[in-house]
């Protein structure tokens, strides 16, 4: 490729593929929005002395700290435990609950958790023709499954209480997090440009990656990522270079 | 508050929870809240409750099952 070449001008998105030490299965690290390599170069100045006047003369990059930091905005079953440093369990589990009963004893102000999640059908049975409101007798947060009695409900501290609901069959990922800081693996991480033609003939046939990067890594990340609702959330990986690192660029 | 309960309350522990029938019905614990609370399933995981210990028989008050008679006899032949 020569100076003028369409593609000598880089709009790229990413792939990545991480193979963890010990296994040949490959977790591929979904949507990437930004990924950069950091050299983290140090370097040394030395002056030369003269006549009472120093003057850099030498300022020699002497080492390299390698890492990529890839942005990443899609978590999902595979995801998880890299992105919370963690290890996954086994899936965590509600049964289908159908006219289930939960009690607790009233106390105003205050929430009792149903323990369960995504409760329908659900009302205040005993006492009955209680009134439901956040401003009434009582309220049911359905989605995270808890009971609230406001300071305005006609019903009295110390009452047993008996709500009767339902509840879907539904199924939690789960990973104990920040028990394994550090992964060791190998990336293959890939730079992709939607405009560029495909090279073979055929009906399937697509463009080639225009970049490939290999190379053995630690993986690890530093934070979660910000929960809000006016944005997606995403995760910095950073992956450290444990080896050289071989970088292919499409060429021909 | 209830007087203490009589031995340590742990998960997996079958007690018996009085509803509003006035009835014992077996339950089972998968919470503590210390010093006296849980949070009780039925077997069937069907009805819970979370309710403090007490041997008074109020409404949402759990308590142990006690040991039938025939059972602490042959304990005492024993």
């Amino acid at each position: 490729m020569d100076y003028g070449a369409t593609y000598g001008k880089e709009r790229l998105t990413g792939r990545g593929y991480f193979t963890p030490t010990g296994t040949t299965n490959i977790t591929d690290l979904g949507n990437i929005q930004m990924f950069e390599s950091d050299f983290g170069i140090k370097r040394k100045e030395h002056f030369s002395a003269r006549r009472g006047v120093l003057a850099m003369d030498r300022y020699d990059a002497y080492s390299s700290m390698g890492a990529w930091h890839i942005t990443v905005d899609e978590f999902n079953t595979a995801t998880l435990p890299l992105f919370w440093s963690g290890t996954a369990n086994t899936s965590v589990s509600q049964t289908l609950v159908t006219g289930g009963t939960f009690m607790f004893t009233s106390k105003k102000g205050a929430w009792a958790s149903v323990g369960k999640y995504g409760l329908y059908t659900a009302s205040m049975t005993t006492p009955s023709s209680k009134v439901e409101g956040l401003t009434a007798d009582y309220y049911i947060d359905r989605g995270g499954g808890k009971v609230y009695i406001p300071y305005s409900s006609t019903i009295a501290d110390a009452t047993a209480i008996t709500i009767t609901y339902s509840a879907p069959a539904i199924t939690y990922d789960s990973v104990t997090a920040l028990n394994t800081l550090n992964r060791p693996g190998s990336l293959e991480l890939q730079g992709e440009d939607d405009s560029q033609a495909s090279i073979a003939v055929a009906t399937d046939a697509v463009a080639p990656v225009r970049y490939v990067y290999n190379f053995p890594c630690i993986l690890s990340v530093d934070k979660s990522g910000q929960y809000k609702p006016d944005n997606y959330r995403e995760a910095v990986l950073i992956a450290t270079l444990t080896a050289p690192m071989t970088v292919l660029r499409l060429n021909t | 508050m209830n007087e203490p309960p009589p031995q340590f309350l742990a998960p997996g522990m079958e007690v018996l929870v009085v509803g509003h029938d006035g009835n014992a019905h077996l339950a089972r614990i998968t919470e503590v809240f210390p010093p006296n609370g849980a949070r009780l399933e039925s077997l069937d995981g069907k009805n819970s409750a979370v309710s403090e210990y007490s041997e008074t028989n109020e409404t949402n008050t759990f308590h142990f099952p006690k040991a039938s008679a025939k059972a602490e006899t042959q304990s005492e032949a024993k």
